[in-house]
């Protein structure tokens, strides 16, 4: 059916759209989203953070500079990151309040805390935000949200009959100038899309270490979660991203925020394309000891026939996303935040928006509050976040069977294809499980 | 865009290397198990290539060639002999893609070992057919501790409905972890049997498994729905929410039952709405926008007036969702509320269903509170309202509001776009209260047409007010340069002018004409230097030194030999300097002779930076002959210094002045970054 035709745009109507103006409808009161500074403790959301590495260092700010928040404990698996989590917390409340934990389980079943903020690596995201589901409290995950698609599903399903509120970190949906770049996309300003251009790093290739004796303070166990045993090996350690049993490489590390960009801008949150295809170069067995893709192309194709491409290529600061229509196309440049777009008229519509970029959370985290407050999905809640990590996992299964595939996105099948089929699920190792 | 360009290409080239690489030689079927013996001995460490190429051989075979047959084979071999641990983890992790029926007996006996369950059941969890089961489920029988764990998970993760007996059993062992996995794995299973069982292990269970049965129970409700068993989904929901073990499971009964469609849903949320419990409260208001029941609306719009503040502001929220304005009569009801929040919820809702006639109960609302954040509210819900007559009933309003309300009915106008407002608005410009005034500048900078610039402009002139003058003028620019030819920006302002024969308003308008620029204000603000009036001759030398573009250089240069004020010396200099980089039309050896001119009248050491930091902004080439001597100065040689390094960089070939500038620069600088850059410019 053909869409009626609409008025011109104006730079108010747009923004008024995108809610970036006062004229969208706000029920709750501004100090949910920290700015007033008026909220009773007894009112706040108390929150525990699992795992304060490096990500965790980077936006804990953003939680405790959020009035309505405050964060209780940490807990994290080495003792060294836990000391320094610790010290993040009190040095901001200026206290010596914040709790510690080594094991997560211990600080879910404290009935104190409301929700809880995961920042660990890829392998326990899912795993832990399924058992603070089930603990009752709320979350707010760091990407990409699981390992595998059963996962996935499975996060979806408990939040929604536990009526968990959920957050995935794609936080680039509450940024101003991905949303600005999503709604052009949604009003057809740059034409009918046919096209979403993406680019992520190319993967290191990492060396071998010597495997060694698990560090002091240092629970291994714990840190592996639901992976398969392996000796202690700093490889895995820093460089976990790249090692089919702890993550998916550069393509769902990165990939899940522009894929999620995607699905946001083409209105496909709770579906996804039908078809995958790509090539990607592997890191040289005899030399590297990391297994994800190193460079390579994966196309996928939607069922209106729009075509996500996702390249990993190029140094890390070259990443980008671009939506190209019949009338034109608008890309963010990740890592300056530029908006530049054909025509460029299109940029006029933008004048008077924030200019936060992707490192700021804020915004992120304050939907995450509002939606505890009202009990409403969040911007990214798990079935938008699942869909949009599902499809750089799927683009990975594609690249390690090496042909196309057909994906039935409402079966969350493939077609015709059993052995992919039975790389949707991993085993999980005891005494972890979903 | 050769950044783009750049991008496609090497995509394009990405591609092309790929797509060699794609088309990479069969195998042989020898090959197979000389790169499985290979793997079989792998340890970390050594090289990955023997995986490398089996991974390849999957890649590139199809299920149920000879050459996948027989890599199967080749890898049940190599379990059954003397590999490695690492070998045995990557062999079952392709299992656990490719495996057949012809590996499950070697991989059973994984399962039996604490050591290699896991990776036993990795590779078993989606093989197809009914011997993995088997295999699981013997194993189940056999194994111990933890790894039990695994084979429970395992078998919840293929559903395995048979297993149910056994999952029952093991839900009720003294072991809690095994109970709770036991349980949670019932719920996952899913299916009729394992609801029973569920059933019958809650009859007889402990008080601390109690919330875990009842998690599982849902779980497998929901499970039995999606595979269209909704009655009895709904008999195991209705039964947990009517008589829950925690609130935590009356909140997950009703959200799924909502999510599931359970027919009289409303009527439950409507119940719930009643529970002590605040969460459970929210999440049934939640609930509210998701049912699909024409008649929730008004059930829910019912429960308006009676509901606890807290609940009332979610319920208007939720109503907004459901977007069904029948229920704005009873929505605005709240705007009596004494409760800040319910009533800026209650006024939001009226903006999104209200129209001219919601105008005045709004207005008198927000009056009646007077805070911030409902102002703030009021203005978000007047910009929502629709109809033409709504620009009519804010004005009417006007009368009598207190300043503040005034000054934002004033900003909501402008905001609508209210061309009807136009003379409301020039009339507020004389309010007595700055506020509104100020207000009603801006609202004018929003509005105005070009053809009423000239009648905004006369506000701005008989403004009595001097404390508010300069930020109304700055108010009101946008109305200036929205008229799309820059030169006729200014036109209004110099009519005015012509007619405007006192200096307090002639003041105000050479102001605006510095700001606005153009050829005619130009000359209007040149011939005002010379008025016989002091003030009006001040305020047009500011104006010219604050020129927006470079067409003032050569005027002001002219002046600063004329002025004699020191501090109107200094702003013609600052001008001077500003604009001469970007003064393009002006001929090289003329800038240097501004440059020179102004730094041989500059008075003090801050002066002569300045002109030294324009020297180097400007970095004309034949300069350099006008830092030199400042090189040996200490208290500009720093200026100088980054001038000559500028001036140099510009410069081809480095010799003469350019050559002993950067010599003199390498001997007496103390910034050695400098020094540095001036070496590496000399050794060039």
């Amino acid at each position: 059916m053909m869409k009626p035709k609409a008025a011109p745009w104006t730079r108010r109507k747009f923004l008024a759209a995108l809610g970036l103006s006062a004229a969208t409808p706000t029920i709750l009161p501004p100090s949910v989203f920290g700015l007033d500074g008026t909220v009773a403790p007894s009112n706040r959301i108390v929150m525990a953070t699992l795992g304060v590495g490096n990500r965790a260092q980077d936006i804990l700010a953003h939680f405790m500079g959020n009035r309505e928040i405050h964060m209780r404990a940490v807990c994290d698996c080495r003792a060294d990151r836990l000391q320094r989590g610790k010290e993040k917390v009190d040095g901001f409340y200026k206290n010596q309040d914040c709790q510690t934990h080594r094991d997560f389980r211990e600080l879910l079943a404290r009935p104190d805390i409301d929700a809880v903020f995961i920042a660990t690596g890829v392998r326990w995201h899912g795993v832990a935000s399924l058992y603070a589901a089930q603990a009752g409290k709320d979350i707010y995950s760091e990407k990409p949200v699981t390992l595998s698609i059963a996962e996935g599903r499975a996060l979806v399903e408990t939040c929604k009959r536990l009526g968990t509120i959920y957050q995935a970190g794609h936080q680039r949906r509450s940024v101003d100038s991905y949303k600005f770049m999503a709604e052009v996309a949604r009003r057809g300003l740059i034409g009918k899309v046919h096209t979403v251009l993406m680019q992520v790093w190319e993967g290191p290739a990492i060396p071998y270490q010597p495997c060694t004796a698990v560090p002091e303070g240092f629970d291994y166990e714990m840190w592996l979660g639901q992976s398969p045993w392996r000796p202690f090996n700093w490889a895995h350690v820093n460089g976990f991203m790249f090692f089919w049993d702890f993550s998916d490489g550069v393509l769902t590390e990165m990939g899940c925020h522009y894929t999620d960009l995607m699905q946001f801008g083409l209105e496909t949150d709770t579906t996804g394309p039908i078809e995958f295809e790509g090539t990607a170069e592997f890191p040289d067995p005899k030399t590297a000891y990391s297994e994800t893709p190193l460079r390579g192309e994966v196309r996928c194709r939607y069922a209106n026939g729009v075509t996500g491409i996702m390249r990993q290529t190029g140094k890390f600061e070259d990443r980008f996303i671009r939506f190209i229509g019949d009338r034109g196309w608008i890309q963010v440049d990740d890592q300056t935040d530029v908006v530049t777009a054909e025509p460029k008229s299109l940029l006029g519509l933008r004048r008077d928006m924030g200019d936060k970029g992707w490192a700021d959370t804020s915004g992120h985290i304050g939907d995450l509050v509002r939606g505890i407050k009202t009990r409403t999905p969040t911007i990214c809640h798990p079935e938008t976040a699942h869909r949009a990590n599902s499809i750089g996992q799927l683009m990975n299964l594609c690249l390690r069977l090496g042909r196309k595939l057909q994906w039935n996105p409402a079966a969350e099948k493939f077609i015709k294809d059993e052995e992919a089929n039975r790389m949707l699920a991993r085993a999980i190792r005891p005494p972890w499980h979903l | 865009m050769k950044k783009h360009l750049s991008i496609w290409l090497l995509g394009l080239g990405c591609s092309l290397a790929m797509t060699a690489l794609a088309a990479a030689p069969d195998f042989a079927l020898d090959d197979v198990e000389q790169w499985v013996v290979t793997a079989s001995r792998y340890e970390i460490g050594a090289s990955r290539e023997a995986f490398a190429r089996i991974e390849r051989m999957i890649r590139d075979t199809q299920p149920g060639q000879p050459l996948r047959q027989k890599l199967e084979q080749k890898i049940v071999a190599a379990l059954q002999s003397n590999s490695t641990a690492e070998a045995r983890r990557s062999f079952c992790r392709i299992l656990w893609i490719i495996g057949t029926d012809a590996s499950v007996a070697v991989l059973e006996p994984l399962l039996a070992s604490e050591d290699t369950c896991h990776m036993g059941c990795y590779a078993l969890l989606n093989h197809p057919g009914k011997m993995a089961d088997a295999a699981l489920l013997r194993a189940l029988d056999k194994m111990p501790g933890p790894s039990k764990l695994n084979l429970i998970n395992t078998l919840a993760e293929r559903r395995y409905e048979p297993a149910t007996g056994r999952l029952k059993k093991l839900a009720q062992e003294n072991d809690p972890e095994i109970a709770l996995a036991a349980i949670a794995a019932l719920g996952r299973i899913g299916k009729s049997t394992a609801a029973a069982a569920l059933e019958k292990i809650n009859s007889s269970a402990p008080e601390h498994l109690r919330l875990a049965i009842s998690l599982a129970q849902i779980q497998c409700a929901q499970r039995l729905a999606q595979a269209g068993s909704k009655d009895q989904a709904f008999r195991i929901l209705k039964r947990l929410h009517a008589r829950p073990v925690s609130p935590r499971v009356a909140r997950a009964a009703l959200v799924t039952l909502v999510d599931l469609g359970f027919p009289d849903s409303t009527s439950l949320v409507l119940a719930s709405l009643k529970q002590e419990d605040p969460g459970l409260r929210a999440a049934a208001i939640a609930q509210v926008s998701r049912l699909n029941d024409p008649a929730a609306s008004w059930r829910f719009a019912e429960c308006l007036a009676s509901a606890a503040d807290s609940d009332q502001v979610l319920l208007v929220e939720a109503l907004v969702k459901r977007n069904d304005p029948s229920v704005r009569a009873a929505v605005a009801m709240l705007l009596e509320s004494p409760n800040p929040e319910v009533v800026m919820a209650a006024m939001r809702a009226t903006g999104r269903w209200g129209d001219p006639s919601s105008v005045a109960p709004l207005i008198r609302t927000a009056a009646r509170f007077g805070s911030r954040n409902v102002l703030a509210t009021l203005c978000t819900s007047l910009r929502l309202l629709r109809g033409d007559a709504v620009d009519y009933e804010i004005v009417r309003e006007l009368d009598g509001t207190q300043a503040e309300l005034r000054a934002r009915l004033l900003e909501v106008l402008a905001q609508r776009e209210s061309r009807m407002a136009f003379p409301v608005l020039v009339a507020e410009t004389t309010n007595a209260d700055d506020q509104v005034s100020l207000a009603a500048f801006r609202a004018l900078g929003q509005l105005a047409t070009p053809g009423q610039l000239m009648t905004v402009t006369r506000c701005l002139t008989t403004q009595a007010r001097r404390q508010i003058v300069a930020e109304a003028e700055q108010a009101i620019l946008p109305a200036f340069l929205r008229i799309p030819e820059a030169a006729d920006q200014v036109e209004p302002v110099l009519k005015v002018y012509a007619a405007t024969p006192k200096t307090a308003p002639r003041q105000v308008l050479l102001r605006l004409m510095g700001t606005l620029g153009g050829a005619k204000a130009l000359e209007t603000v040149l011939t005002a230097t010379l008025n016989r009036d002091a003030m009006v001759r001040e305020t047009a030398l500011r104006s010219l030194a604050n020129w927006p573009d470079a067409s003032a250089v050569m005027p002001i240069l002219d002046k600063i030999r004329a002025v004699k004020d020191p501090t109107l010396d200094i702003l013609l200099v600052r001008g001077a300097l500003r604009l001469l980089p970007s003064a393009t039309d002006l001929p090289a050896s003329e800038k240097i002779k501004a440059y020179a001119g102004l730094i041989a009248q500059a008075p003090g050491t801050g002066e002569k930076k300045l002109v030294l930091s324009g020297l180097g902004e400007s970095a004309i080439p034949g300069s350099m002959q006008l830092v030199l001597p400042f090189l040996e100065d200490s208290e500009v040689q720093a200026e100088a210094g980054l001038a000559a390094l500028k001036i140099a960089k510009a410069s081809r070939p480095v010799a003469g002045d350019v050559q002993a500038a950067l010599k003199k620069v390498v001997a007496t600088t103390k910034d050695e970054k400098l020094k540095k850059e001036a070496l590496d410019l000399l050794s060039k």
